[in-house]
């Protein structure tokens, strides 16, 4: 539910830090809220987002939610798996369902994200 | 809730935006809302609840496709008792409830014989299995125990304002010539209660309208193994039941909810083979303490064959695949019947009815709007409020939109202007700033068998 190695953003994205890139995605908790994922929107590679930025939408049978950049970066890859096959977000949110990787372009803003016990408060804390 | 320009950096509290959920219903807090008797079951069936007109109901146990998918295939149990029951009864009670729904409720009475059913005297509810003094209980027939007293019809209808628009879509079963049930949306109870009675006054029609809501539960067991499921717990022959026929006083089963204690009690309740989702299945109305001991019992009775408890996110997919109207989508008052498509239902010949002339009228000058499916043939899921264009030019607006599990698309339904209705129309739908591009479809989108 909560991986170690990653950090976390309010809005329920997490981030793996891997040297200058990283790789977003949705956490476990946020795929749980939305229900059965069906539609993925992602940007081109390339695009640059502000941190908090919308740089997408998570579509579920019932709801469509905004997906929000944690740190300042550009694109480098979008998973085009999603495309087709949008439970992906579903059944494994920070493995086959990642959604891009990224390159980082403020690596200061990585530590205004949540570690993964703030997280798991922010969560289980009844928010 | 709206988010507002896609830039805007999320403040507020911790919880993650959505932009609305597209089932008529708010999410997460139930607290404030009405309770249906199997509330305490859904708690036990980890249902994600929410509010839906008022109602804290659950809105999926397992996931929305999974409970989808099991009714196409199966069977699906639903909570339907926040839906209301009106009963209209008195010497005019034919009378009123003809002159306020388009349909010809006369019909509901052609093949039973006037004389032996009318048993308007008696105040007993349709659940209760008090019988008429004539039907000696049940029979033995060639081996196959059968009740005297045979299946009696209900049908569907719009019921419309003086303006043409609809004031609600229901059920009315013919429980007697002077005795109506009416099967109304949750979130026109009270609405469509004072309407029926002041129509009541402004025709003095001697005929008293009563709101039996909170004395009924409400469940629907639909899918291809329904009858089988069912039949197993009543003593009422179903192959017999067919399409908009129900049976009163059915002896239906439950386990004890104590194992220890007595074997196996019997409920009464009244059976239709009617339905939201496209499939085959039933509708049972009991009493309202009796519904957690139905409920659990139908569930174990039918797990063997596939049967799943199902939320209304997957009523909504399933009646949408259907192309059956959802009240506040594709009916309200500002709509009326021909423009919805429910032609079949609205009998202008019958008699006079409100809104008869209006409607008539419309017709004949051409109506303004004309419900149409739609596929999105680029990626997108459009959703209820998307402006459909064509060549640029604002021709219509989504009324009902989402993926169709059953058919893997993004399908809408939309009102557009009639002209534009035919199948093959390729056309566009705004979804989130984007114009999308979809295709008129025929309607249904699907359907059984």
């Amino acid at each position: 539910m909560y991986p170690g190695d990653l950090k976390y953003s309010e809005e329920h994205e997490w981030l793996r830090v891997e040297n200058e890139r990283g790789v977003v995605g949705i956490t476990h908790y946020a795929q749980d809220q939305l229900g059965d994922v069906v539609f993925v929107e992602l940007p081109e590679e390339g695009e640059e987002f502000q941190a908090g930025e919308v740089f997408g939408t998570v579509e579920s049978v019932k709801t469509v939610s905004d997906l929000y950049m944690p740190v300042r970066a550009r694109v480098a890859q979008v998973n085009d798996r999603l495309l087709d096959e949008p439970e992906l977000v579903n059944e494994s949110p920070y493995g086959d369902g990642w959604m891009l990787i990224i390159d980082i372009l403020d690596a200061s803003e990585i530590d205004s994200l949540l570690s993964v016990d703030e997280y798991r408060d922010l969560v289980e804390g009844g928010g | 809730m709206e988010t507002a320009s896609p830039t805007r950096r999320y403040q507020s509290s911790n919880r993650r935006v959505t932009k609305g959920v597209v089932l008529p219903g708010v999410p997460g807090n139930a607290e404030r809302s009405r309770k249906t008797p199997l509330l305490e079951v859904h708690s036990e069936l980890g249902a994600r609840m929410m509010d839906f007109s008022g109602w804290a109901m659950p809105v999926e146990y397992s996931g929305i496709l999974a409970e989808h998918r099991a009714v196409r295939q199966a069977a699906g149990l639903f909570d339907v008792s926040h839906m209301g029951e009106i009963v209209v009864q008195g010497p005019e009670a034919e009378a009123l409830v003809q002159l306020a729904v388009t349909n010809d409720i006369t019909r509901l009475f052609d093949d039973v014989p006037p004389a032996t059913d009318d048993i308007a005297a008696r105040d007993y509810g349709p659940a209760t299995g008090n019988r008429a003094a004539e039907d000696k209980g049940p029979v033995k027939d060639k081996g196959r125990v059968t009740h005297r007293r045979g299946p009696r019809k209900a049908l569907y209808t719009p019921m419309c304002n003086r303006e043409g628009g609809t004031v609600d879509d229901l059920l009315v079963y013919g429980m007697g010539r002077n005795r109506f049930l009416l099967i109304v949306n949750a979130g026109n109870i009270k609405k469509d209660y004072d309407w029926l009675r002041k129509l009541a006054r402004d025709f003095r029609l001697e005929a008293e309208v009563a709101d039996h809501s909170e004395d009924y539960a409400l469940l629907a067991l639909q899918g291809p193994r329904a009858e089988e499921i069912l039949s197993g717990q009543v003593d009422a022959d179903l192959r017999e039941l067919k399409p908009f026929r129900f049976l009163e006083g059915v002896q239906l089963t439950v386990e004890p909810a104590n194992p220890s204690g007595p074997g196996d009690a019997v409920v009464p309740c009244l059976i239709s083979r009617t339905g939201y989702t496209g499939e085959d299945g039933f509708e049972i109305l009991i009493e309202a303490d009796q519904a957690v001991p139905v409920w659990r019992s139908l569930l174990t009775a039918g797990e063997p064959a596939g049967l799943v408890p199902a939320g209304l996110g997957a009523r909504d997919t399933l009646r949408f695949e259907a192309a059956l109207p959802l009240y506040g989508n594709e009916l309200d008052e500002d709509t009326n019947p021909f423009e919805a498509r429910l032609d079949r239902f609205v009998k202008l010949d019958k008699g006079e009815f409100v809104g008869r002339e209006e409607i008539r009228a419309a017709r004949e000058r051409g109506l303004e709007k004309l419900l149409a499916g739609l596929e999105l043939t680029d990626r997108g899921i459009a959703r209820k409020g998307h402006i459909v264009r064509k060549n640029g030019r604002r021709i219509g607006k989504v009324t009902s939109g989402t993926y169709a599990p059953t058919l893997d698309k993004g399908l809408a339904l939309a009102f557009l202007s009639p002209g534009e209705t035919q199948p093959g129309n390729r056309v566009t739908v705004e979804v989130r700033g984007r114009e999308r591009e979809a295709v008129v479809v025929p309607l249904p989108f699907y359907r059984r068998g």
